[in-house]
């Protein structure tokens, strides 16, 4: 029983809670149960027994507007499955972590989800009343953090996102505090340095350590400059990375401020920029090296911008002209001054001819003289490239070669060549001695005997002058014969300059084979000849056509010495072919060719003859290939070697 | 042809030789028979009787000048040969002299070496003819001996004496007295001497004793 004054001031009391609870800022709600619930049952059969019998006693006007509801005073009443439906998962975690607690729970977030759809996070108390181990009902506030919670969320997703930005960033990037910490260092720096940030977080000073020795003093210099100076400053040094691979750093710094001025440190990017050093070294070698080529090479390379008259010498142009690049501005009309006087006219015509004339090839020799006096030869090569415009020549590029060398040592191996030509040539005359003493004896023993007749004949009475005159016929023409043997000896052994000319062959081959005749009979062997009149003249050296034809009768008549063969001989033939040549053939009776020979023969020094030089055949196939010809060998089906020595038609 | 001028054949390949060579002998009033080769000399060479010589050259295509001096001498009298060569090498020129040969020529050869081995060869056969006919004559006296006359011609070439002839053939001395008067007389010698002589030029052998 109680008092009226008490009552009244249970009264006062009541309604004080009741206005506090009711203006209270925070949500305040109470829930009861119809029937005390077992706090020793399981979780999920208390669960069950309060979205049955709990239902809310009171709530204030902040907690219905937090649940979508409009006054506390409309919420009484209400079912917890109305305002908390089971169906939605949190709500059901929401409370069991409240039963587990049994019913007592403070400073704990929930998210509660209302019929409305409304979620809410609040930070709540709860208070269970229990009594006999029996829970009746609970007060509960709650402040609702949901604003505050996404404002949080928003911060972190931002953070996020920059951290994003910088970790991912491509670059080293890095952030130095005033006191030289490092607040941050992207992780790119372990792809590049091979260090972790960590690393560096740690000792700041590990980058300074990295750096290659002689690059110590940029980065030295660089710290200096970037404290007292504002713009971003950029350097570049090699680091070695923690694998000992040596990397190219392009480092750009600048000092970081805050709204307010205050100085925040350095921020820092460090680029990997290896690859692009190294194309650069490699364009730089590349350079040095076409230098170097030219220089070796005395080649040298020009640009001729045509239309503004430029002309782009390299180094060795000046080189080969024997000017200096310093001093001397190159356009066309320089280059027409170095060029020899006597070719000038050449060479401007040949250059018109090239620019109106997109398919004229520009490749000419021409001599050039430089200002100490000397001459060199050149080799230019060039090209004209037309504006598909216009169609006019708008640039002209191209080569210049000294030759001078080449040249000499042309002129030089033609003299060896034909004096090693002329070597085989007196060789095969030694060889020939016998013989030719004979053939140049006959003629001379007959104007000998001739000579003496004529004498006695004078002397007689009557003289028979008729008989001396037909004596000295004889003699002159005894004479001719000898000297036109002794004057080809001469020529197919003196020194003579090659003569390209018309020449009968067959008339050729029968000049051969008067040399060999007795060569032949000492051997008791005979040339037969077999050739086909009225072939046209072929192109050629009578001299050099005279040597081949030698060599090639000479060396049949050596196959048949010293062989046992029941007919030996040698036929000398010409033949008009088909196909605009005329082919003399040498063929003999002898053992023939070996077939892995058969083209060996041809090489230099292969030789089976004794005291033989070897080179023969090789000169014969050089002089036919000079002349346009071929000579080659086969074997006779019928036994022996035949020689095919084929010329071009003159004209 | 006059057969008591002395003959000279040329055999040479080359036709200006053999022209020169002709005309230089015709003009030392020699007669001349000239031939291209070895087998045309053989074929066409005709015979004479006053002296002559083979004027032949060494190189020739088909038969030499060698081959052709070996052919001849198959035959019982070789003609005295010169040879001449364009180019002459020593072997060659030994088996040549070595064979017979008056004298190898080198062409160009000089008059005088030449006309001296002509001459020299024309000698020789000259000499050689005159021996031919002497031996011809000696040989016929001698076919008119008996065979006992011409037994004792051997003996008495052997330089023995009547009476060991008489003793070796068992006969009396005077017989071979005899036989030996008549071949004197036969074979017209006055003296042993001169029967040896004449004996040594028709070969008749000494008999073996």
């Amino acid at each position: 029983m109680v008092n009226k004054k008490e009552k009244s001031d249970l009264q006062r009391n009541a309604e004080r809670i009741q206005s506090l609870i009711e203006n209270s800022a925070v949500a305040i709600y109470c829930f009861e149960v119809e029937q005390p619930i077992d706090i020793g049952l399981p979780i999920n059969d208390q669960l069950d027994l309060i979205y049955r019998h709990a239902s809310i006693a009171e709530a204030n006007d902040t907690y219905a507007k937090i649940a979508g509801f409009g006054r506390g005073a409309d919420m009484k009443g209400l079912y917890l499955s109305k305002i908390m439906p089971r169906e939605l998962p949190e709500n059901v975690t929401q409370l069991k972590r409240l039963i587990r607690a049994n019913y007592n729970l403070t400073h704990v977030e929930s998210i509660e989800v209302y019929p409305t759809g409304t979620e809410r996070i609040l930070l709540n108390d709860v208070v269970g009343i229990i009594k006999d181990g029996c829970f009746f009902r609970a007060w509960r506030t709650g402040v609702d953090i949901t604003e505050i919670r996404a404002t949080e969320q928003k911060l972190k997703a931002a953070e996020q996102r920059y951290r994003m930005m910088a970790d991912f960033t491509y670059d080293w990037e890095y952030w130095e505090s005033p006191k030289g910490e490092m607040l941050y260092v992207s992780p790119s720096c372990e792809r590049i340095s091979g260090y972790p940030p960590e690393a560096f977080e740690k000792h700041p000073d590990l980058i300074h350590e990295i750096i290659l020795s002689e690059d110590k003093r940029v980065w030295a210099a660089h710290t200096h400059q970037a404290t007292s100076k504002p713009a971003p400053l950029i350097i570049a040094f090699r680091i070695r990375t923690r694998e000992g691979e040596v990397r190219w750093i392009e480092h750009a710094c600048q000092p970081v401020h805050d709204a307010k001025g205050t100085f925040l440190g350095f921020r820092a990017s460090n680029r990997d920029i290896t690859s692009r050093k190294v194309a650069e070294e490699e364009l730089q070698r590349k350079d040095e090296m076409l230098e170097d080529a030219q220089r070796i090479a005395r080649l040298g390379s020009w640009d001729w911008d045509i239309l503004t008259n430029k002309l782009k010498w390299s180094d060795e142009v000046y080189r080969i002209f024997g000017l200096s690049s310093h001093t001397f501005g190159a356009t066309y009309e320089t280059f027409l001054q170095c060029v020899h006087p006597e070719d000038r006219e050449d060479v401007k015509a040949a250059v018109n001819r090239s620019l109106d004339d997109p398919s004229a090839v520009y490749n000419i020799v021409h001599r050039i003289k430089r200002p100490d006096g000397s001459e060199r030869i050149v080799r230019e090569r060039a090209q004209v490239i037309f504006d598909d415009n216009t169609g006019k020549a708008s640039r002209m590029i191209g080569t210049v070669q000294d030759i001078t060398d080449i040249r000499e040592m042309e002129t030089e191996a033609e003299r060896l060549r034909s004096e090693l030509s002329r070597m085989d040539r007196v060789n095969m005359m030694g060889v020939l001695t016998a013989g030719i003493a004979h053939e140049i004896n006959q003629p001379l023993a007959a104007i000998l005997s001739n000579a003496q007749a004529s004498l006695r004949l004078m002397n007689r009475d009557p003289q028979e002058l008729e008989e001396v005159k037909e004596a000295l016929r004889d003699i002159i023409s005894d004479d001719k014969r000898a000297g036109e043997m002794v004057h080809s000896i001469r020529n197919i052994v003196g020194k003579y300059d090659l003569k390209l000319q018309e020449i009968d062959l067959n008339e050729t081959a029968r000049e051969v084979l008067l040399l060999v005749k007795s060569e032949a009979l000492n051997s008791n062997l005979v040339i037969y000849e077999d050739l086909q009149p009225d072939i046209p003249p072929v192109n050629g050296d009578r001299i050099q056509i005279q040597q081949v034809i030698l060599n090639l009768v000479m060396n049949a008549l050596e196959a048949l010495k010293g062989h046992h063969i029941s007919t030996p001989e040698v036929i000398v033939s010409t033949r008009f072919g088909d196909n605009k040549e005329v082919l003399l053939s040498v063929s003999d009776s002898g053992p023939g060719i070996k077939p892995d020979q058969l083209n060996t023969i041809f090489d230099s020094f292969e030789t089976t003859k004794k005291g033989g030089l070897g080179i023969g055949l090789s000169i014969c196939r050089s002089i036919a290939q000079r002349l346009g010809g071929r000579l080659w060998a086969e074997n006779r089906p019928e036994g022996g070697a035949i020689f095919f020595f084929s010329l071009r038609l003159s004209g | 042809m006059d057969n008591s001028l002395p003959n000279i054949f040329v055999v040479d390949d080359d036709p200006s030789v053999r022209k020169g060579l002709g005309r230089l002998l015709r003009s030392m009033g020699y007669q001349v028979q000239t031939f291209g080769s070895a087998e045309e000399f053989l074929q066409n060479a005709t015979d004479c009787h006053g002296p002559a010589c083979l004027v032949l050259d060494v190189k020739m295509p088909g038969l030499d000048g060698l081959d052709l001096q070996k052919q001849l001498e198959q035959r019982d009298y070789v003609m005295p040969i010169v040879f001449i060569t364009g180019h002459g090498d020593i072997p060659t020129s030994v088996k040549a002299m070595k064979k017979g040969a008056i004298d190898f020529l080198t062409k160009p050869f000089d008059e005088e070496d030449f006309v001296r081995a002509v001459r020299e060869a024309l000698d020789k056969d000259m000499t050689h003819r005159r021996a031919m006919n002497e031996r011809k004559s000696i040989l016929g006296r001698v076919r008119s001996l008996t065979p006992r006359e011409y037994e004792i011609l051997t003996y008495v070439i052997t330089g023995m004496l009547n009476k060991q002839i008489a003793y070796d053939l068992n006969i009396s001395e005077k017989t071979v007295k005899v036989h030996r008067g008549r071949v004197m007389e036969k074979l017209a010698v006055d003296s042993v001497a001169e029967l040896v002589r004449l004996a040594e030029k028709a070969g008749i052998a000494p008999a073996a004793v």
